[in-house]
């Protein structure tokens, strides 16, 4: 194999220009050592969100969009510094179609490389994945579409209570209620937490103790108090959620009695997902 | 493990000696002062160096506070609290502000005359006493609305310093078992009792804190259920743990230990009233004190409602359509607040039925005093418990098409309907209400009505409007039921009724609040 000639000793490669140089309309240029990360961040908010704007400006792209319904929010966060390079010279939206977005991103391999190009005025979004060995590459253009976006204010809120847990367990929770229930209770107490369902069926609970499982950090539940809280949810909702778990190996959950939950998963240094869900009307009144 | 019937006791078993007094408030203000929650905004420490003025501030706050706390969550008020007094600083402020904007920072609150009756009590303290509130408990219950005994005994004795007992929820609770009181909690001589305790039991020396201390004490550690008498700093006075003790010693040494016969030898002294023979399948623990209270069940009510959407017809976009909104009356449920038009469909008094009776079945029929609240549909003869004006959809579009007519000016017969059709029935839980909402969506041609002014009872307002108005809960499920419909139905147009109920529970969101009512829209 090793006596072999390289392709590009006898084919002058076409394409080598898109990747390394940019010319000076470009507007946004961002490069991903690896494009799962966009790819698993697509599935973790396509099935909330069909349109939305991302927006770019120097400090990174940023997400926020609500579901039809109203009762969930996505908040994005990629930081420009897990970007190599990153260069977005002004405040730019970018108007994508997350359906059609998630399409091409399909076409990327999960180690290309993937650089994220926007000119000027100009109407498409380019993706470029070029593979690890740079033997292929593939560029991809994305019409964009002016979204009337709606951006919230959330405000700083102190939370009562605040779960950090596994995960793959967060997501094994709302697979195994949904089996019984539309809706989950979510009890957090100084010992511990409590998700539990009602159906038709029957009834079912799991309770998650605050425990100090040193030898394996990733599974331990940890759980910071200030009051114990109770609150009802759509299961169907924290289940969309869990699309997110590729990105995290842990999850945070934010409580305080009647206001929406707060779901995050952190991105190692680059950034986060957060989701909140509007809480069940109570019997209050 | 069952604890014997409650012995015959003297009255002064629920009363405490000086030495005790003494004893409670010294322990329980070491307490307070080292375990206190500090996270709570109108809780601040009293000052003996403010002047009238600053007291007088403080008086508004705690007002507040307190009518904010009466039934609702310490966490959920902390919120609201915040947010009123950034809308509302002073007295002054919440006195010129418009009955809307008051409501409107209440919304999800609940018990909404509790909003209305601050604001009517801060027009009147700034009229008649320039916004200074009275300082002691008995004129602030006679002199402001909405000022109860305990809200009185709060304000008086947290903001100005006053040696008044008061009673609420947790207090009573306290009391009930500091003193093993085992009598009907909603009875008077109970109320009296604790009161009476109350009142004895409050110190000169900060008296506000020693009243937020026993709130404190049960919110926290004397609570409902699971009490912490481990931790309790009153546990050594407390009669209700004193009873477990002796009994559980009672019950394992198997002897008697005392013979209770010869208190009652001593005829001249006044034997207690107050409680209630003890139940049989009373738990051993502190927590059969309080005695529970008889709950009734809640009284079942049926409500029709009626979406009203007039709509250009040439237009597509739904932002040009108009809703007819309805302000509830000043006082009973959800008082003030804006409603779809709707009829309540259980009045039927008894001598309606009277006459429905001997009348011959038929459909519909009006009474002869013509008013739309004693319209009754088709009924059965010999069916005098009859309750529900209407049965069936069809039953209720016809009172709803009557009420349109006779309080809106809407006639259905001569405008142009361009849908309606039943969105289901929805169920909203108040505490003594079960209330169920059939909910209809009208849509009607905007130019085959006449435009009507918007009055402060009746308003036109836009979809977005809706979702900031202040409507109750209960109906804002229905206006998710009709987006709902908007996104399924958008193109096909139903023209018969659909006779099944919509099935609620099929859609993820249905039942979860607007992201809306938490989060405000930021300008573009």
């Amino acid at each position: 194999m090793d006596a072999l000639p390289n392709a590009s000793d006898f084919f002058f490669f076409p394409y080598s220009h898109l990747t390394t140089t940019t010319t000076l309309d470009t507007m946004l240029e961002a490069r991903l050592q690896q494009a799962k990360l966009l790819k698993s961040l697509l599935e973790a908010i396509k099935e909330l969100v069909t349109e939305c704007n991302f927006d770019c400006n120097d400090s990174g792209i940023a997400l926020q969009a609500m579901d039809n319904s109203h009762v969930a929010l996505v908040a994005l966060l990629l930081r420009s510094d897990g970007f190599d390079p990153y260069r977005c010279d002004r405040n730019l939206p970018l108007g994508l179609n997350l359906t059609n977005l998630n399409k091409i991103l399909k076409c990327a391999g999960n180690d290309d490389i993937l650089t994220l190009k926007a000119d000027d005025g100009g109407d498409t979004l380019s993706l470029v994945f070029e593979s690890k060995d740079n033997d292929k590459i593939c560029e991809y253009d994305l019409k964009l579409m002016d979204i009337d976006s709606e951006h919230l204010g959330i405000p700083d809120t102190s939370y009562d209570a605040i779960v950090h847990m596994s995960s793959a367990e967060f997501q094994r929770i709302c697979r195994d209620l949904s089996q019984i229930s539309e809706s989950v209770k979510i009890d957090a107490t100084k010992d511990g937490i409590k998700f539990s369902g009602e159906g038709e069926v029957g009834n079912g609970s799991i309770t998650l103790k605050q425990n100090a499982n040193v030898d394996n950090e990733d599974e331990a539940t940890r759980i910071e108090l200030q009051q114990s809280v109770s609150l009802t949810f759509s299961l169907k909702y924290l289940a969309n959620f869990t699309k997110a778990t590729p990105l995290s190996t842990r999850v945070t959950l934010s409580m305080s009695n009647d206001v929406p939950l707060l779901v995050e998963y952190k991105l190692d240094n680059l950034g986060y997902v957060r989701y909140y869900l509007a809480p069940k009307i109570g019997e209050e009144n | 493990m069952t604890a014997p019937k409650l012995h015959r006791h003297l009255a002064s078993y629920h009363k405490f000696s000086e030495i005790e007094r003494q004893q409670i408030q010294k322990d329980l203000l070491k307490w307070f002062d080292l375990e206190k929650r500090t996270h709570l905004p109108w809780r601040k420490e009293f000052d003996h160096t403010l002047d009238t003025e600053q007291r007088a501030q403080r008086a508004y706050e705690v007002w507040v506070s307190e009518i904010m706390l009466q039934q609702t969550q310490v966490a959920t008020t902390i919120p609201y609290y915040n947010k009123w007094m950034t809308s509302f600083p002073t007295i002054h402020d919440l006195a010129k502000a418009d009955i809307e904007t008051v409501n409107k920072l209440w919304a999800g609150l609940g018990y909404y005359s509790r909003a209305r009756r601050l604001w009517e009590g801060a027009q009147k303290i700034c009229r008649e006493s320039n916004g200074v509130l009275p300082n002691t408990a008995k004129s602030l219950e006679e002199k402001v609305p909405g000022v109860g005994r305990y809200t009185a005994g709060a304000i008086a004795s947290i903001a100005w310093g006053q040696q008044a007992g008061t009673v609420d929820g947790n207090i009573a609770r306290v009391y009930s078992r500091l003193r093993a009181i085992g009598g009907d909690p909603k009875g008077k001589s109970t109320i009296e009792l604790q009161w009476a305790l109350a009142d004895y039991m409050v110190p000169q020396d900060r008296p506000g804190d020693f009243n937020q201390a026993l709130m404190e004490l049960g919110a926290t550690l004397c609570t409902p259920q699971k009490p912490d008498c481990k931790h309790c700093p009153v546990q050594k006075n407390c009669r209700a743990l004193e009873e477990v003790k002796s009994t559980q010693k009672l019950l394992s040494s198997e002897k008697r230990v005392k013979d209770e016969s010869d208190d009652e030898s001593e005829v001249d002294i006044e034997e207690c009233h107050v409680c209630l023979p003890n139940d049989i399948d009373d738990e051993l623990s502190v927590t059969r004190y309080p005695r529970k209270a008889v709950k009734k069940a809640p009284r079942e009510e049926e409500c029709a409602v009626c979406i009203v959407e007039k709509k250009p017809a040439d237009s597509k976009n739904p932002l040009d359509s108009k809703f007819l909104l309805v302000k509830r009356p000043k006082t009973g449920l959800l008082a003030g607040l804006w409603e779809f038009p709707s009829v309540e469909l259980n009045e039927t008094c008894v001598a309606e039925k009277k006459s429905a009776k001997k009348r011959k079945p038929s459909k519909a029929v009006v009474s002869s005093d013509d008013s739309e609240d004693d319209y009754v549909p088709e009924q059965k003869s010999g069916s005098p418990t009859l309750k529900l004006l209407a049965k069936d959809s069809d039953e209720r579009q016809a009172i709803m098409g009557k009420h349109l007519m006779t309080t809106f000016d809407i006639d259905l017969d001569s405008c142009n309907i361009l849908r309606r059709t039943e969105l289901g029935s929805v169920v909203h839980l108040f505490s003594h209400i079960r209330k169920t909402y059939h909910m209809e969506y009208l849509e009607i041609d905007a130019d085959s009505i006449d435009d009507v002014e918007d009055t402060d009872q009746v308003q036109w307002i836009s979809r977005d409007e809706l979702a900031l108005a202040a409507i109750p809960t209960g109906l804002k499920k229905g206006i998710k039921l009709m987006e709902n419909l908007a996104t399924v139905g958008a193109e096909k147009k139903i023209k018969s009724t659909p006779r099944k109920k919509v099935k609620i529970e099929k859609d993820p969101a249905a039942g979860t609040r607007n992201l809306l009512s938490f989060f405000q829209q930021k300008p573009k």
